[in-house]
């Protein structure tokens, strides 16, 4: 890893998709270190929970969890994200949406299907918190959210009705 | 040491849940408004269902698949009786283990003023517990019920019993303890290996601490800096360390205040710690020398004007009387940590795996902070080997020193999982093997629901050392708020689950200061060791603490202290980050069991301004 790329979380970001596995490990590893200075990174890290290395998941993960809200032009991609085939991905995608709060107002779509649809109840869980940080900009999303606050699913019921609550109307 | 499961009775779990529960629907009703918000879900053992299990002890598996686990030394436990009836029938049957064969190993005669030398329990290979699961179900029956009132006291193993992890001996634990199982004397036959009778006067360096009364409040006093920190004392030098087992060991002239050197690990059935010499206990609580590790280091933040709830100091009731004093000195200090004190510290050591352990440079750092500690919570432990943990307390030990571990079931909503692992300094310090388990929580709250197990200092006579409940967490990040509140419900429950325990410390990674510890405030008399510094590593959050109730845990001294990597270690911020992202942090406690405070006596804290 070049000097430029330690100091450089976008670099840093560039190399995550690097073809080499030390490189990509290297590149989370840095990440991981940043705290929210990798916020720059949010989308690539992302989507490095799905690397095929585990050390470059585990790293990526702790660079997501203390990195805070990802910047305003991630909210499109992430939301993308959300319905990734690998829920690692999809989880830590909805999460950073939640993060951002009103600005990810363009994700609600995204999570709303999350909530109804996704496969994998941690991923819906995170999704029905997110759509609860957005607020009143989810409005559109009480439905779903009403039939998950009646489903069988303990968590997912409780986030649901934290969300409604936060969304009101 | 010897391997123990439950076989305890349907019948008596379930009185022992109600009991359980009772209590900590009473204890809850006393929290303050918070606890009254009919919207916020309670913690209630799971056992306290009709039908259900005993509380406390295993979470369920993860969706995942991951069995939930429990890991004393290396044995791999599952769960006993103890999951959520949603889970247990999701679950196989109840297991059973196969009690391994010890043979004690007779110490060699000691000297004059020197302990003797404890049972020694000889290394024996045990079958890989991978997968762990799959090997418990499949061994003989119990030897011997958990429940058995016996009382089980771990004993220090030789060192070379510690690595490889997988020729440890096992102690095995199943299932939440019992309520109540006190720890309690060793039986007669072993009690000739204790420290002998001492008269029944208070050890010089107690009597010359404030008596308890006095030290309300105590001023938070950070220890003095010591003459110069540990060597390593450059990024260069991080990038070329000695290695671990070439941490060297102070020598016993090095200074008048350290205690002497423990057994070379070649002599692994000789005595694991002298008694302290008379003129050596009556040293008051001092730093180590500098040398030694560098837990005692001074917070690089010092408190000026600690809250009340931060140091106040035992409650009104709380006698002073010197006759009360347990008559007999606990074992004596190892290396660096002081004769009339343990130090307790949590340490996040971000994303602890493989990787990390495979940087020679950062294990020698983490080994070094290990060693200042008595006992310490481990929070983020992030590898699919079961090795990790017990690689690097073999690395801890390399320079003699004798910790052992606890490390807890994988835990996690997604695939990406943490353990906590508590690692103790067996010299010092024994477990309640029946104490081990985590909490469930039935409104899931918990991303990772605490682990916990108790603890006591060693001691002659053994109940006279202070024990307590150490509950390991890590909160997640994005959901702060009602993991705090969920964690104040574990804190009161666990206060409940023993009447013969009073001290209870959550300690971990909150992912909040002490002003967003919401529900927590409003614990009767709650208080917490840091507050005015941070504890991560870039020195802008204080996230990691030690929360109890001081009036109830009167041992704590009011010294406390956050280890600051790049101070101490002399390292550069990235190579500070390069160990951890947190730095750990710590709280001293005086080694004898205080006098119990009723519950109703502890003053409430929820009028008491807090920072």
């Amino acid at each position: 890893m070049s000097d430029a790329a330690a100091l450089d979380p976008a670099a840093l970001a560039r190399q995550l998709a690097s073809a080499s596995v030390d490189e990509r490990v290297a590149a989370a590893e840095r990440l991981s270190q940043a705290g929210e200075e990798a916020a720059v990174a949010a989308v690539p890290l992302a989507r490095a929970c799905g690397d095929d290395d585990e050390r470059v998941r585990e790293l990526a993960v702790a660079a997501l969890e203390d990195m805070g809200p990802p910047p305003a032009d991630a909210v499109g991609p992430l939301g993308d994200l959300v319905s990734h085939r690998d829920p690692l991905v999809a989880y830590w995608a909805a999460t950073l949406l939640g993060r951002a709060g009103e600005e990810a107002a363009a994700a609600v779509t995204a999570l709303t299907a999350c909530v109804a649809s996704s496969a994998d109840m941690s991923v819906r869980q995170r999704a029905a918190w997110a759509l609860g940080r957005i607020g009143p900009a989810a409005t559109r999303a009480r439905g779903t959210l009403e039939t998950a606050r009646s489903g069988a699913d303990q968590r997912l019921a409780r986030l649901a009705a934290e969300a409604l609550d936060a969304i009101g109307g | 040491m010897v391997a123990r499961a439950s076989t305890s009775s349907c019948a008596s779990r379930r009185t022992a849940a109600r009991r359980v529960f009772a209590l900590v629907a009473a204890a809850a009703a006393t929290c303050g408004p918070a606890a009254a918000d009919p919207g916020t879900p309670r913690l209630v053992p799971i056992a306290a269902a009709p039908g259900a299990a005993v509380p406390t002890g295993v979470v369920p598996p993860t969706a995942a698949g991951d069995p939930p686990l429990v890991r004393i030394g290396a044995a791999a436990v599952p769960p006993a009786a103890s999951a959520p009836r949603a889970v247990a029938a999701a679950m196989p049957a109840p297991r059973t283990l196969r009690a391994l064969p010890v043979e004690p190993v007779v110490p060699p005669p000691v000297a004059s003023g020197m302990m003797q030398a404890p049972v020694m329990l000889r290394s024996l290979p045990i079958e890989p517990v991978m997968p762990a699961a799959v090997a418990a179900r499949s061994v003989a029956p119990l030897a011997a019920p958990i429940a058995a009132p016996a009382p089980v006291t771990l004993r220090s193993l030789p060192v070379a019993d510690v690595a490889p992890p997988r020729q440890q001996l096992a102690t095995v634990s199943l299932a939440p303890p019992e309520v109540p199982r006190p720890l309690a004397p060793l039986p007669t036959a072993q009690s000739e290996h204790a420290l002998p009778p001492r008269p029944p006067a208070m050890p010089d360096a107690i009597a010359s601490l404030p008596p308890p009364r006095q030290a309300a409040p105590l001023p938070t006093v950070p220890l003095p800096p010591l003459p110069s920190v540990p060597s390593v004392s450059s990024s260069a030098a991080l990038a070329s360390p000695p290695s671990v087992a070439a941490v060297p060991a102070v020598p016993p002239a090095a200074s008048p205040r350290m205690m002497p050197p423990p057994a070379p690990v070649a002599a692994a059935a000789a005595p694991p710690t002298p008694i302290a010499p008379p003129q050596m206990a009556a040293q008051p609580l001092a730093p180590p020398p500098s040398l030694q590790p560098p837990a005692l280091q001074p917070p690089p933040v010092a408190p000026q004007s600690p809250s009340p709830q931060q140091v106040a100091g035992p409650g009104p009731t709380r006698s002073a009387d010197p006759s009360t004093a347990p008559p007999e000195q606990p074992r004596a200090a190892g290396p660096g940590k002081p004769a009339d004190a343990i130090v307790i510290g949590s340490f996040n050591i971000q994303v602890f795996g493989e990787s990390k352990l495979a940087k020679q440079p950062v294990v020698d750092v983490l080994a070094r902070v290990v060693r200042g500690f008595d006992v310490v919570a481990i929070q983020e432990v992030r590898a699919k080997s079961d090795n990790v943990i017990p690689q690097f307390v073999a690395a801890v030990n390399a320079d003699g020193s004798r910790y052992q571990y606890v490390v807890g079931p994988r835990l996690g909503r997604t695939v990406s999982k943490e353990q906590y692992a508590f690692i103790y300094d067996t010299t010092r310090i024994e477990i309640d093997p029946g104490s081990v388990g985590t909490m469930p929580e039935p409104a899931d709250r918990l991303h990772r629901p605490p682990l916990h197990a108790r603890f006591r200092v060693r001691a002659n006579p053994p109940e006279s050392g202070f024990s307590f409940w150490l509950v390991d967490t890590h909160t997640d990040p994005d959901e702060v708020k009602q993991e705090v509140d969920a964690l104040a419900d574990v804190f009161v429950a666990m206060r409940s689950l023993r009447p013969d325990e009073d001290d209870v410390i959550l300690l971990g990674d909150f992912n909040a200061s002490p002003a967003q510890f919401g529900k927590i405030r409003s614990i009767p008399g709650i208080g917490w060791a840091v507050s005015n510094a941070t504890t991560n590593t870039r020195r802008t959050k204080t996230y990691d603490n030690l929360v109890f109730v001081p009036a109830a845990t009167a041992e704590y001294t009011g010294r406390w202290g956050v280890l600051d990597l790049q101070q101490t270690f002399g390292l550069s911020l990235d190579k500070a980050l390069e160990v951890s992202d947190h730095n750990p942090v710590w709280a001293a406690f005086r080694p004898w069991e205080a006098p119990r405070v009723p519950l109703t006596a502890q003053a409430p804290a929820a009028d008491t301004p807090a920072r």
